[in-house]
């Protein structure tokens, strides 16, 4: 093969410039650490890596997320844990108040006006705002107070009955709110299903306790009464469903305490009813734990210290007990669903966490370089710039007019 | 006999002094490009017939001749114009597919910025900060798109005025030619090649052919006509055709070429030009950089076009519907310049979640309308405008005559105009703009979900107040304006309930005479229903399937594999070229330790012949004295 001068320098110096260029592309690798510096340097490996930071970036913001969400969450399960202590303590006020006959009217004035004072209490964790100064029952509304008081107990609430939801995966809006309306508004009175009450004009000292359900699926819609007679010493009674004004049952003999049964509801009936003395059973309805509070305060301030009115008292004692049960319960599931959603959230924080280690190991053996390849490629590669420069070199140092 | 002696002694002086000359020359010329080695051709001269036979006469030299052989010239050039195109393509794609970005740079930061900032207002529904955050965050993602196509318009720019310097580049140097033509047919009658003029020639042709592809043809004349790729003229004799560079009459701020011919001035397409610098050129605009800027318009259109449908489903902190949120550039229509007829199309966007990213042609026939996708050539007809296709309605107005042609451009300029529309952070619409409630006398225990709004777009009834109110524990009644008041509705516990534009669900066990509300969402301004909506879009896949960030995604995968193709591609060319350059130089190129050596024969011929001559010169002398 014929070779021309132009053939040795162009593959000399070609071959310096070659291998310049690759140790410049190690150089480059070596000093920002990566092995893809732009996507043209592996199309493949650029397209996965953008991927990967996508999701990267997403799950980041989902712990954001959770992170608010837990704060979120935190706070309103402590304001429910201070709403259920308030009723908690309400409830202890009331059974203390125990045998309502060995209660003066003073002891019963101070039992009011300790119950007002729980009353306010409550109003103010009612009002509970968070770090943001938002209102934390009013639903959506967060800007507008959640309750205005008003007298007798009929506190207005202003929120709406909406639940924050915090995005904190890609398939799950967590509910980290509860709006006022349904923590404090709708509570059901008396036993939970049916309420139990006195007629204002009894003159005997019947009590109606609060009833328990034996057949769930014989309940109804209806309100019933139960109606005594009382002839001579014989006292007995009648159901009658008010509702449909038909009268079940009547002249059933009555004993104190026995167990009355109505489609489904199991009451019992205590002390000595009077002629035409009726007592009422319905389905529960929604009462404000406000209305609940004042209610029972007012009774226990306004009752005379005679027996029918005492008996009265007694039987809207049990009811409020009732109701302030079924607050501590709705307090207790609110709570509940709060540290359920907790619960989940460090379920996911954790799996969210090692799928994040997971996808940035990914990240970096896609575009990261190979530190111990890239830098023995680095002193090959600089071998080769040497021995082409050196080879090059002695080829042109001599020629034939050297010697002429 | 006396002046034959002195005859044969110069004739072998003059021989080696036109060897010495040439190898003189080859040795000057050792790093001039395109030069062709030379050697001197010497033959006998024709022997002189005595009594004693034929009697040599000395040497003569027939001519000096270029070491050349016309095919690896053919190569070498066919080797450059392959070369120079690819390293168009490969230099112009890495630049885009730098500027694109990666994984860090780019669009999909500011993107995933974006979305984080909504997903805080999505927290904190009332903040303002956040909502300025969330504008401030918009703002950033628009100046991103509106820099990267700056960037890319700005490379269209550079490579239309390449295409405007090559072009000139081309018609300088076969100006030349057709110079040199001109002055190689004048000693065509000489019966010598004049190898110089026609080194120089080789060289600037080879210089075309990195512009464009030519074939050439040798004239008896030693003329050379030189064709473009696809056959036209460029040179014939002593006369160049004129290639130029004109607006492109389907886009008038791209350049288009035309070529003088003999029969008037034409368009000439890439294909026609066939390779070289100049269709590298026209490769990349119209190939990955259009693609690129349409591509890059489309995530423009489709993120617009979704978070603007998602926003106006919303209500702002004042309570009223959003407004588009983004505001972008809208598709754009051209007239082919050569149309005669009146008609003018206009373009625009339907669905922008079906957006191509491809420009579309539209001709009319005189009966039919087609269509066709430029990206991948597939068409329809139509017999009438307007049209939907691919999310984009094509009308016209005015009469389009037979013949007529137009060019639409529904994505190219839409990061361009891309913009943020609302200033105020108040009217970032956060909220659902309905919200429902049970009412606290039910005595059921029936739950009711928050509404959400069913797009596309609001409906106007969305907001009226609806009560439905259970019959039984199995039916409803729903009464509220819009919603046609039925009656008897069956009810399934945690099945839909939809109405007036809004959907949710009930569920739980309510009794004959519960009630639930839907209603305006007055005052609700901590709720965030449409803000997570917003924010969802983040993963949802509006984008012809593909989620915002994946479509970006693509776009910097498929430059950079082209990039990486065309890297590849163009390194093969390299070697190509350089092989070929190997061939033409193994057989033409000079070797200085070769000239050398020729240079010590000559000299030694050289000093031969003037010792014969001095001989010759001593014979004579002695002769003369002896007569003396």
């Amino acid at each position: 093969m014929r070779i021309s001068s132009a053939m040795i320098h162009d593959h000399g110096s070609g071959s310096i410039v070659d291998a310049q260029s690759r140790l410049y592309k190690l150089q480059e690798q070596l000093s920002t650490g990566r092995r893809v510096n732009s996507p043209q340097d592996d199309p493949i490996a650029a397209a996965a890596a953008m991927r990967v930071t996508d999701t990267i970036a997403r799950n980041d913001q989902f712990l954001i997320n959770q992170a608010a969400a837990k704060n979120t969450l935190a706070f309103a399960e402590g304001v429910v844990g201070d709403i259920g202590g308030v009723l908690q303590s309400i409830r202890e006020r009331l059974i203390q108040a125990g045998n309502l006959g060995t209660l003066t009217a003073n002891d019963r004035e101070t039992l009011a006006q300790d119950l007002r004072a729980e009353y306010d209490q409550l109003l103010s964790l009612a009002n509970a705002r968070d770090s943001a100064g938002n209102f934390l029952f009013s639903g959506s509304k967060e800007t507008t107070q959640s309750f205005n008081d008003a007298p007798g107990g009929a506190v207005v609430y202003n929120g709406d009955q909406s639940r924050r939801t915090v995005q904190v995966s890609a398939s799950r809006a967590l509910a980290v709110s509860e709006n006022g309306a349904e923590l404090f508004q709708r509570v059901r009175t008396g036993n939970g299903t049916f309420l139990t009450g006195a007629a204002s004009t009894n003159a005997g000292t019947g009590v109606i306790d609060l009833g328990t359900v034996v057949d769930s699926s014989a309940l109804t819609n209806d309100t019933y009464r139960v109606v005594f007679n009382v002839v001579g010493t014989t006292t007995t009674y009648d159901i009658v469903d008010v509702t449909t004004a038909t009268t079940l049952s009547a002249g059933n003999a009555y004993t104190s305490g026995a167990a009355i049964q109505v489609a489904g509801m199991q009451v019992a009936i205590e002390g000595a009813p009077a002629n035409g003395d009726t007592f009422s059973l319905q389905p529960s309805p929604n009462q404000s734990l406000f209305v609940s509070i004042e209610s029972i305060a007012a009774a226990l301030q306004g009752t005379p210290n005679e027996p029918d009115e005492m008996a009265r008292l007694t039987t809207l004692m049990g009811t409020a007990l009732g109701n302030i049960d079924q607050g501590i319960e709705k307090a207790l599931v609110v709570r509940a669903q709060f540290g359920s959603a907790l619960h989940e959230l460090d379920v996911m924080g954790e799996s969210s966490e090692s799928q994040q280690v997971a996808l940035r190991t990914e990240l970096s053996g896609l575009v990261d370089i190979d530190y111990a390849k890239a830098i023995s490629d680095f002193a090959r590669t600089q071998q080769a710039l040497e021995a082409a420069r050196n080879s090059y070199a002695r080829v042109m140092e001599k020629s034939l007019f050297d010697l002429i | 006999m006396g002046s034959s002696l002195f005859e044969v002694g110069l004739s072998g002086l003059r021989a080696a002094q036109i060897s010495i000359t040439t190898t003189g020359h080859n040795i000057a010329n050792v790093d001039t490009p395109g030069f062709t080695r030379q050697v001197s051709q010497q033959s006998a001269e024709v022997s002189q017939f005595s009594g004693a036979g034929f009697i040599g006469k000395g040497v003569r030299t027939d001519s000096v001749k270029r070491v050349y052989d016309e095919f690896l010239v053919a190569q070498l050039r066919d080797a450059g114009t392959r070369e120079a195109g690819s390293a168009v393509l490969s230099q112009q794609l890495g630049r885009l597919s730098g500027l694109l970005g990666d994984e860090t740079t780019g669009v999909n930061p500011v993107l995933t910025n974006f979305f984080a900032a909504v997903n805080d207002v999505a927290q904190h529904p009332n903040d303002l900060t956040a909502r300025n955050a969330l504008l401030s965050s918009a703002n950033t993602f628009a100046v991103r798109l509106q820099d990267i196509d700056g960037e890319i318009q700005r490379l269209r720019g550079d490579t239309n005025m390449a295409i405007d310097r090559v072009v000139t580049e081309i018609n300088t140097i076969s100006k030349q030619v057709a110079e040199i033509n001109d002055q190689i047919a004048l000693q065509a009658n000489s019966g010598q090649t004049p190898n110089d003029l026609l080194d120089l020639r080789d060289r600037l042709i080879g210089d075309l052919a990195k512009n464009v592809r030519v074939t050439t043809t040798s004239m008896p004349d030693g003329t050379v006509n030189v064709f473009l790729g696809s056959g036209q003229a460029l040179v014939v004799n002593n006369q160049s055709y004129k290639l130029a560079a004109v607006n492109d009459p389907q886009f008038a701020s791209d350049r288009a070429l035309t070529l003088q011919t003999q029969s008037g001035t034409v368009y000439v397409t890439p294909s026609q030009v066939g390779g070289g610098e100049l269709v590298g050129h026209f490769a990349f605009r119209d190939g990955a950089l259009t693609d690129a800027q349409n591509e890059l318009g489309r995530v423009a259109q489709a993120f617009a076009f979704s978070v603007n449908q998602q926003h106006r489903l919303g209500t702002d902190r004042n309570g009223s519907f959003g407004a588009d949120l983004f505001g972008v550039g809208a598709p754009q229509a051209y007239s082919d310049g050569r149309n005669t007829g009146t008609g003018a199309v206009s373009a625009t966007i339907v669905d922008a979640t079906q957006l191509t990213g491809s420009d579309y042609d539209v001709s009319w026939d005189g009966t039919n309308y087609t269509v066709r996708r430029t990206s991948d050539g597939t068409t329809q007809t139509f017999g009438s405008l307007p049209q939907t296709l691919d999310g984009v309605q094509i009308s016209i107005a005015g009469a389009a005559n037979a013949g007529d042609s137009f060019r639409v451009l529904p994505t190219r300029f839409a990061a361009q105009n891309f913009s943020v529309a609302i200033g105020d952070p108040n009217r970032v619409a956060a909220n659902t703009p309905v919200r429902s409630s049970a009412s606290l006398a039910n005595l059921g225990n029936g739950t009711i979900s928050a509404p959400s709004v069913v797009g596309p777009t609001a409906n106007p009834n969305l907001q009226q107040p609806v009560t439905i109110t259970f019959t039984s524990a199995t039916t409803f009644n729903v009464s509220g304006t819009g919603t046609g008041n039925p009656t008897g509705v069956a009810y399934t516990a945690g099945g839909t309930v939809t109405y007036n534009g809004w959907t949710l669900k009930i569920d739980g066990s309510p009794r004959a005479g519960d009630t639930f509300t839907v209603g305006a969402n007055t005052g609700g301004t901590g709720d965030n229903g449409n803000a997570q909506a917003l924010a969802s879009l983040q993963t949802s896949q509006i984008v012809r399937g593909e989620t915002l960030a994946g479509a970006y995604g693509s776009l910097v995968a498929d430059v950079g594999n082209e990039a990486a193709a065309a890297q590849i591609t163009h390194l093969a060319h390299e070697q190509m070229r350089s092989n070929a350059f190997d061939a033409h130089q193994e057989l033409s190129g000079v070797n200085l330790d070769e000239e050398a050596a020729n240079l010590l024969r000559y000299q030694a011929a050289y000093q031969a012949a003037a010792k014969f001559t001095s001989i010759v010169q001593s014979l004579f002398d002695e002769f003369l004295q002896r007569l003396g």
